[in-house]
């Protein structure tokens, strides 16, 4: 009998996700707002549930249930109870809401199953659920031309995202003879080398996943996506979704290829050093603040990318922390940022970055709020932004990707140029007009949770720190190559 | 209780800063207070220290640790040694001056204390962090809310306006920190043990070829805020458009940051180093104090002729230090304290007539001695210290620097004594035009004498560079007790001796 305790943080979120549909659809809805309060709770709770169950490797170790996956379907439920608690002071406007919260929760499954999947296939669905759900998500507002037509350019490239990842995936399979990641490991170091369709495959999936991530060459989507989407599912997409991508990506590399890490290394630190540098230049050029967030979230892929290139050295401890823990703190500080820029929407009905004129006056919190996430976004300490930023060119140092570092350090600086011209909007320049801006409790609450995160981990950053230790220390264990003898020789190519 | 004396110099001001987020604007003398209560709460635990440090132990004293990160090696370790309290002082004295120099300040009040209260805390933490994580932490938070003070609260200058000098001074300076992130990088990746700790760093021998180069990253990282040349543009378009109270905290301590994370992190860790670029940096140091002499002299504007004989006097402190050996550094440190407390006597004396004349260009001022002779004769003694002239402490200070270059490179010290000479041209040039002559009584109705509270900053400062200058001991001693333990500062022949007040 297979346990299947570790999965019910995963069928707690299903069953969250139909409870809210049925709920509006009996329209028990004393509180306009109690859906979005329902799912956060909800999310909160599959944390705590997801902590207390066992570690375990379900059917052959395709789905593995690790301090490495909870660390982050932690990430990935937070950011689901932040967004749907923002997202509740809408609701009364929201056509389906039971609909919206469903799809989100739909699609944290996916990403859970994404950074527990063990094996190819299992990663392919995860990633496929998150994606159309958002892909759905994203065309919400469909009386507004730019969601559609975000929708339609989503749907398109992910379509063609996920047909490349399971190309490679087949490849993969056709060489190893299975799809879990040990046996393509073993399969791997049996043979030795890199053979030539090993790149095929390896190159078809890092492109699936380097989609997900909105990495640099596979950006093209995030701008227009970013732009017309709602922009609570911009949060969710720029953070839980891209965070995904790199809990699978270190999962795959780390374990699946973890053989040869000198082969791969050169791809990721090319994507990491385009990310950095397109993202970042292209960022400066912005004057839509969701537009210049997505570019700045191209590069924070590159940043990320640069722990996963370091984390090809021996000893992978501190890249697969500095991931967990970037991963983390990122998502507060984004989604934090996101929120500010709905608020200032919603209101002026302007996503440019000229709508924050003078935020200091009509709305004295927010702006302070939006000032720290700005800060923390550049990397300023005491942020969360600047021990991420530490720790993650830490794990690129140690990892030998010293020009990598030093390329991250100096385009931190251009980054810094572009926070600083929103922050020049809200803080610095006088409004136009002094009217104030009225923030629902809802969203209020959702910033200030925001705030915390962003402070607390730049302050204090110990217990992140060892989330991210407990992670690698579980990633470190599974990969630790088996025998060759498991493996049936008639199996190997 | 001695233990939680250096957490609270740091804590102190940023508890204020947090207090007055949340006083309402409206009460605009009590946030002034709680201001001042923050900035002056440093000043008797600093001099206490100075009393109190045991001067026959010498080295670090008054420690606290708390494990933070311990996987990590990063510790929050507070200490204090006699280079470190000096710099201490002149902080507290600066940032107490600063309050009452902004006690009229009027616009969004709140949250200019607020920020420079945060600011000053920064630099606090530098001073006393012998961890380096939490150095790099606090030199961050010190060089920061720079961006907000001079963009918000800054006035837009002929040359540039006051957004683009504060981006251009922030973007510099945070390229300076990028390289120095790298730096440490470096350093803590090639130790066995890995810590951020400076005491267990600097027992840790790093090979010659790495302190080479991570040594060049730490002296141009530092340096950008030391206003090395040639990243020292910065500086006047910053000092320049920034208020009167930041201009003389950037100017008296920020830019001593950049001096004191050379010699702690770049003389103290990487020795080597910084004997295989001592040559560098004494031409260096050169070029500033020629080229940011030649400049002032040239300038119109009274805050660019301040900002530029900073970058002057700030070679003065980079050509002191290149010399490596006890007299020249500590010649630097004295000129660290000297030049911070001159220069903020001068940018508060600049805020003063530029509140009453409504104007700093000199080429139209006149005979303002009649109508304000108290900040005329201040505006004298800081000009006096400025260059150098006998019982200032600015003639202790210069004398060590360039008597310490003598004796290791005579011909950088001949070329670049000739600043003094310069130095004192633009100053007395500036004396004569601002206060003597003609009076032109219609151009100018409002002024009048500095009044209570511009007083007591004012005067203080000046008292202080004639008490240093006549009885430097207490200080020197200070100083040279810290410098004693800094590796990269060759003690030899008995050098020592020749110190005033040395052993």
């Amino acid at each position: 009998m297979i346990d299947l305790r570790p999965l019910i943080p995963h069928c707690l979120i299903v069953g969250l996700g139909i409870l809210v549909v049925l709920l509006d659809a009996l329209r028990v809805r004393r509180n306009a707002c109690c859906l979005g309060f329902v799912t956060a709770l909800g999310a909160v709770a599959a944390i705590a549930l997801d902590w207390v169950g066992p570690d375990a490797r379900l059917w052959a170790g395709q789905i593995v249930a690790d301090p490495y996956s909870r660390a982050f379907d932690t990430i990935f439920l937070a950011v689901l109870a932040v967004v749907a608690l923002a997202s509740a002071s809408d609701e009364p406007h929201i056509a389906f809401a039971g609909e919206y919260y469903a799809l989100l929760c739909f699609a944290t499954v996916g990403l859970m199953i994404t950074a527990s999947a063990g094996s190819l296939l299992i990663l392919y669905v995860g990633i496929e659920l998150s994606t159309i759900c958002l892909m759905a998500l994203v065309g919400f507002a469909k009386r507004d031309r730019r969601s559609s037509e975000a929708a339609v350019k989503f749907f398109v490239l992910g379509a063609v995202g996920s047909a490349l990842m399971l190309y490679g995936c087949s490849i993969i399979f056709g060489l190893a003879g299975g799809t879990e990641y040990g046996k393509v490991l073993s399969v791997l170091s049996g043979v030795g080398g890199f053979p030539a369709l090993l790149w095929l495959g390896f190159g078809f999936v890092v492109a699936g996943l380097g989609f997900k991530i909105a990495a640099v060459p596979f950006h093209m989507w995030a701008p227009d996506v970013y732009q017309g989407a709602p922009t609570t599912i911009t949060a969710f997409m720029s953070t839980a979704s891209k965070v995904g991508g790199f809990a699978a990506l270190l999962r795959f590399l780390l374990v699946a290829l973890g053989a040869a890490p000198d082969r791969w290394a050169p791809v990721i630190v090319a994507l990491s050093a385009a990310s950095i540098v397109l993202g970042n230049l292209m960022a400066v050029a912005q004057t839509n603040l969701k537009r210049m967030l997505a570019y700045s979230g191209i590069s924070q892929a590159g940043y990320l990318l640069v722990a996963v290139a370091g984390a090809s050295a021996a000893d992978s401890g501190l890249a697969v922390g500095a991931v967990v823990m970037y991963g983390m703190l990122y998502c507060f500080m984004n989604v934090g940022a996101f929120l500010v820029a709905q608020v200032i929407e919603d209101h002026t009905g302007s996503g440019e970055i000229s709508a924050l004129k003078g935020l200091h006056r009509r709305q004295p919190l927010l702006a302070l709020a939006m000032l720290l996430f700005l800060f923390s976004l550049g990397g300023i300490p005491p942020l969360a932004g600047f021990v991420g930023k530490l720790y993650l060119f830490a794990a690129g140092w140690e990892g030998g990707r010293f020009a990598l570092v030093g390329l991250g350090a100096v385009a931190s600086v251009i980054a810094l140029y572009y926070y600083l011209m929103v922050a020049l909007q809200v803080y610095i320049k006088d409004p136009d007009d002094d009217t104030r801006i009225p923030v629902s409790r809802q969203v209020s609450l959702a910033v200030a949770i925001c705030v915390m995160a962003t402070l607390a981990i730049g302050v204090y950053p110990k217990p992140l720190v060892q989330l991210g230790d407990r992670a690698a220390a579980a990633l470190h264990t599974y990969a630790a190559p088996r025998p060759l003898s498991d493996i049936p020789t008639s199996r190997r190519p | 209780m001695t233990a939680w004396m250096l957490s609270f110099i740091v804590l102190a001001p940023l508890a204020a800063s947090i207090a007055l987020l949340l006083l309402p604007a409206a009460r605009g003398l009590a946030i002034r207070l709680v201001a001042l209560a923050g900035g002056a709460a440093t000043l008797p635990p600093s001099i206490w220290l100075a009393l109190n440090y045991d001067r026959k132990a010498g080295g670090f004293q008054f420690e606290q640790t708390v494990s933070w990160v311990p996987s990590l090696g990063i510790t929050y370790h507070v200490a204090v040694d006699g280079l470190s309290i000096v710099m201490l002082l002149l902080t507290a004295l600066i940032i107490t001056g600063g309050v009452f120099a902004s006690w009229t300040q009027k616009n969004r009040t709140k949250e200019f204390l607020s920020l420079l209260l945060l600011l000053v805390s920064g630099v606090f933490g530098v001073f006393v962090s012998r961890d380096l994580f939490f150095l790099f932490l606090f030199y961050e938070i010190a060089v920061l809310p720079m961006y907000l003070l001079i963009g918000v609260w800054g006035t837009t200058t002929k040359l540039r306006t006051k957004e683009d000098s504060a981006m251009k001074l922030t973007l510099m300076l945070m390229g300076g920190s990028a390289l120095i992130l790298v730096a440490i990088l470096a350093l803590y990746f090639s130790m066995d043990h890995r810590t951020f700790d400076m005491g267990l760093m600097a027992q840790h021998a790093f090979s010659p070829e790495l302190q080479r180069w991570v040594f060049l990253l730490i002296y141009v990282g530092f340096g950008v805020l030391a206003g090395i040349f040639p990243f020292h543009t910065w500086s006047p378009d910053g000092h320049a458009s920034a208020p009167t109270a930041v201009s003389m905290l950037h100017a008296g301590v920020l830019m001593k940051l950049g001096a004191y994370g050379v010699l702690r992190v770049g003389v103290g860790l990487l020795p080597h180093g910084a004997h295989d670029w001592s040559f560098l940096m004494g031409a260096i140091a050169t070029i500033n104090i020629l080229y940011g002499a030649c400049s002032a002299m040239g300038q119109t504007d009274l805050k660019y002729v301040i900002a530029y004989s900073s970058v002057s006097h700030m070679g003065v402190v980079m050509l002191g230090l290149a010399s490596l050996n006890p007299i020249g550094v500590n010649g630097s440190v004295m000129q660290m304290f000297s030049h911070g407390i001159m220069t903020g006597l001068f940018f508060a004396l600049v805020g003063l007539i530029y509140e009453r004349a409504h104007s700093r260009d000199i080429t139209r001022m006149g005979g303002f001695a009649r109508k304000m002779p108290g900040v005329a004769v201040l505006m004298s003694i800081g000009g006096m210290a400025s260059f150098g002239l006998p019982a200032t402490s600015g003639f202790i200070a210069e004398f060590l620097c360039f008597y310490g270059m003598w004796l290791r490179y005579p011909i950088l010290a001949l070329l670049s004594v000739i600043g003094i000479v310069i130095t004192a041209v633009y100053v007395l040039r500036v004396v004569q035009k601002i206060f003597l002559g003609t009076p032109n009584e219609e151009g100018y109705p409002d002024l009048r004498d500095a009044r209570t509270t511009e007083w007591v900053a004012t005067v203080a400062l000046a008292a202080l560079l004639i008490v240093v200058g006549v009885f430097p001991r207490p200080l020197v001693r200070l100083i040279d007790l810290g410098l004693r333990q800094t590796p990269g500062v060759t003690y030899a022949r008995g050098a020592g001796a020749v110190l005033p007040g040395g052993p």
